[in-house]
């Protein structure tokens, strides 16, 4: 009898971490597939789409050789998404709809209720994405060892809440330290089988970047808004005057033809939006690449530590790619975008130190049956 | 057939080496650190589908955590042999018994739904309070008239306050409704929720007679009798709600469709209020052969192609949202021997009417 050690690395208790993507066939089938099949189900086949995206780029995210297992179903999320329905959105339709018909669509009352409405969804905004993110950990196998998230959905909510609320008051200062304490708390609730991943770290590192890309944003502002206001004023300066005076002494000229003033100037500040737009995308893209890749290396299990490589540059590749990606195949190719963002970060993602791969045991936390309903609710999971 | 092979046992990450064996109990695995067992070839699961190039993974359904990986290509060919279903691919019974469930539950949601809508919104239209309809249809005509004139209602112009009560006299089931003539760009007559007749200047226009204008009123007035409208609001919502469920929040297709539906009665509704105002005539002694005659005209409007251009053009038509058959128009019927007709209005009165937008 021999036994034979076919690349097999992280038996020990000392085994260093390495990830990598292996593509395999099959992905151009299943995205056609779903298409076809989401539109003749008037997209309620989207659930088992999704499952069968999963599957494929899961078993491709190899993890020192053996690759991630998504063991979720079709009718997982279905269910879910009946139950979301049933409890949040058909009681909150019927209500709305009454109140419509019995008060008319200008009461205050009615307007109460949709303010009210709003409130509530920004309040479970953070539990649909924790949950999201539960069922899909609960769902994800590594050598048939199941990952968990094992804090509470409404913490999560209300701190996710609290974080909207303080930055808007602090105009985004407060970000990096509340997307810190976010990410704090989810990946402090991440298991694999046993074994806890931790995040430790301080926000003072991602300030350095946040300040310049706040300041270059203001100025982006500026610069934006005054060269618009040029533009117009140069083609049109003369003529604006005439009508700010509403006196014109050539005859020739006589009335100025406000109508096309008007629709110059509405070009005028769409283009100027879509101009601050990108800046400012391209500008943030710096801030998110260095965000990730602190809080990567802020983020342990056992004793290795993260690191991730990012770049701004890459970054908006990889996003600008997935939007043409999606656009040019009116959603066909969704999964490739999918795949694409995964490779990209999978490639990128390495472990400095060992992991006692001994001391990983099978998690013995409980698996909800359903998953992800306010989460498709609002449309807030990205795979 | 025996090979070398690589087992997880699903309590710890870590991996054994293992020999495994194609035995005549099923998959026999045993390693220096595994003990020895055996797995049933009908419980064997394929994790990943068995492809030349790539390790063939395998769980059972003893030992839902354990994993068994093999690379010999040979053997994994081999297990696939005796236990064809771990092939994956396309499965004819399987694939059958998915399409058989799916079309079933299909078919019983649409027949579930048919009959939901289809008689539904008719009894609930009955108890809606009346605050309700009139909220109803304050959004609706607001949303028809838009920014068209409004030339005169029954409750300001003593000529169309008579033809109306002319009409329902003796008949305290009908609500209370009103009549407004709008000047817009359409030739048509509407019944709205909370009993609102709006008919557009158009129309009253296009008829010769005021038998004519009399008998589309007779039929508007079937239609708030019925509560079609509000029916039809109810069901149009109804639908909105469903398209929601299935597509997660879709507005576009939706609030075509409810416009659609709101404008367009169905044949039974029409039918219904026909047969209301063939009733109504004869009560109020007004000839039906004048209402015969609009149909009649719009018919012929209708094989000539009509007003053409533009979906909202042909939604806003008559003959859109009142289609006239043949069935229809032989259905009304003059009066009986014995009543002698009386003119819907004077010829003051009708000379009044007609000037009524100017």
């Amino acid at each position: 009898m021999t036994f034979q050690a076919f690349g097999a690395r992280g038996s020990g208790s000392d085994t260093p971490l390495s990830f990598t993507y292996v593509d395999k066939p099959g992905l151009g089938k299943i995205a056609l597939l779903n298409a076809l099949l989401m539109v003749l189900t008037l997209t309620v086949y989207r659930f088992w789409a999704k499952t069968n995206v999963r599957r494929h780029i899961w078993g491709c995210v190899h993890i020192n050789g053996e690759p991630l297992e998504y063991t979720g179903r079709g009718i997982e999320l279905f269910l879910g998404f009946l139950i979301v329905f049933a409890v949040f959105f058909l009681p909150v339709s019927v209500v709305l709809t009454v109140l419509q018909l019995s008060l008319g669509p200008e009461h205050p009352l009615l307007i109460g209720a949709n303010l009210v409405l709003v409130l509530v969804i920004f309040l479970l905004w953070g539990m649909a994405l924790y949950r999201a993110r539960r069922y899909q950990l609960s769902r994800t196998l590594w050598r048939g060892i199941r990952a968990s998230l094992v804090g509470s959905s409404m913490t999560y909510s209300l701190l996710y809440f609290g974080a909207m609320l303080l930055r808007s008051m602090t105009l985004g200062w407060s970000t990096p330290a509340m997307n810190l304490n976010l990410q704090e708390r989810m990946t402090g609730d991440m298991r694999i089988g046993s074994m806890p991943f931790r995040f430790k770290g301080r926000a003072g590192p991602l300030y350095g970047p946040y300040a310049i890309c706040w300041v270059v944003t203001l100025l982006a502002f500026i610069a934006v808004a005054l060269l618009a206001g040029f533009g117009v004023y140069g083609l049109f300066g003369d003529e604006l005057k005439a009508i700010g005076g509403s006196v014109t002494t050539d005859p020739s000229n006589p009335v100025p033809d406000a109508h096309r003033i008007g629709l110059v100037i509405g070009f005028a500040i769409v283009g100027a939006f879509v101009l601050f737009a990108i800046v400012s995308s391209i500008t943030w893209a710096f801030y998110v690449a260095r965000e990730l890749s602190i809080f990567a290396s802020y983020t342990t299990l056992d004793n290795a530590r993260f690191r991730l490589e990012t770049t701004a540059g890459s970054l908006i590749w990889l996003v600008l790619g997935n939007l043409l990606l999606i656009v040019f195949t009116l959603g066909i190719a969704t999964p490739f975008a999918q795949q694409r963002l995964v490779r990209y970060l999978v490639s990128r993602l390495s472990a400095d130190g060992i992991v006692d791969v001994n001391a990983i045991l099978q998690s013995r936390e409980a698996v909800g049956r359903t998953g992800e309903g306010l989460a498709d609710a609002f449309d807030v999971s990205w795979i | 057939m025996r090979t070398d092979a690589r087992f997880f046992d699903g309590e710890i990450a870590r991996d054994h080496m293992a020999v495994a064996e194609i035995t005549a109990q099923g998959l026999q695995i045993e390693g220096l650190d595994v003990a020895q067992r055996i797995w049933s070839l009908s419980g064997l699961t394929a994790v990943t589908p068995p492809q030349p190039g790539y390790p063939f993974r395998l769980s059972h359904e003893s030992e839902p955590g354990a994993r068994l990986v093999i690379t010999q290509e040979a053997f994994a060919r081999e297990l696939v042999a005796r236990a064809p279903h771990l092939a994956g691919g396309f499965n004819p019974r399987r694939a059958g018994r998915i399409a058989a469930i799916v079309a079933a539950s299909a078919l019983a949601t649409a027949g579930v739904l048919y009959v939901l809508l289809s008689y539904a919104p008719q009894t609930l239209a009955f108890v809606l309070p009346d605050s309700w309809r009139d909220s109803l249809g304050n959004q609706v005509e607001a949303t028809l008239a838009n920014d068209g004139k409004l030339c005169a209602t029954s409750a300001g112009n003593d000529t169309l306050r008579r033809l109306a009560a002319r009409m329902t006299e003796g008949n305290p089931e009908i609500p209370s409704f009103e009549v407004k003539i709008y000047d817009l760009k359409i030739l048509n007559a509407f019944a709205l929720p909370g009993g609102r007749i709006v008919m557009t200047r158009k129309l009253i226009d296009a008829a010769r007679t005021p038998d004519e204008v009399a008998g589309v009123l007779a039929h508007e007035i079937g239609h708030v009798y019925h509560r079609h409208s509000e029916a039809q609001l109810i069901r149009a919502m109804g639908i909105e709600l469903l398209l929601r469920i299935a597509s997660g929040g879709g507005d576009t297709v939706s609030s075509l469709a409810g416009l659609l539906a709101i404008l367009q009665y169905s044949r039974d509704a029409e039918r219904e209020a026909d047969s209301f105002a063939q009733t109504a005539l004869v009560h109020a002694a007004i000839d039906p052969m004048g209402f015969k005659r609009f149909f009649e005209e719009l018919k012929k409007l209708e094989g000539s192609g009509g007003s053409g251009g533009g979906l909202f053009d042909a939604m806003g038509d008559m003959m859109s949202t009142h289609p006239v058959t043949d069935e229809r128009i032989e259905a009304i019927k003059p009066l009986p021997e014995g009543v002698a007709a009386r003119p819907a209005l004077s010829d003051t009165d009708w000379q009044s009417l007609r000037k009524i937008c100017d």
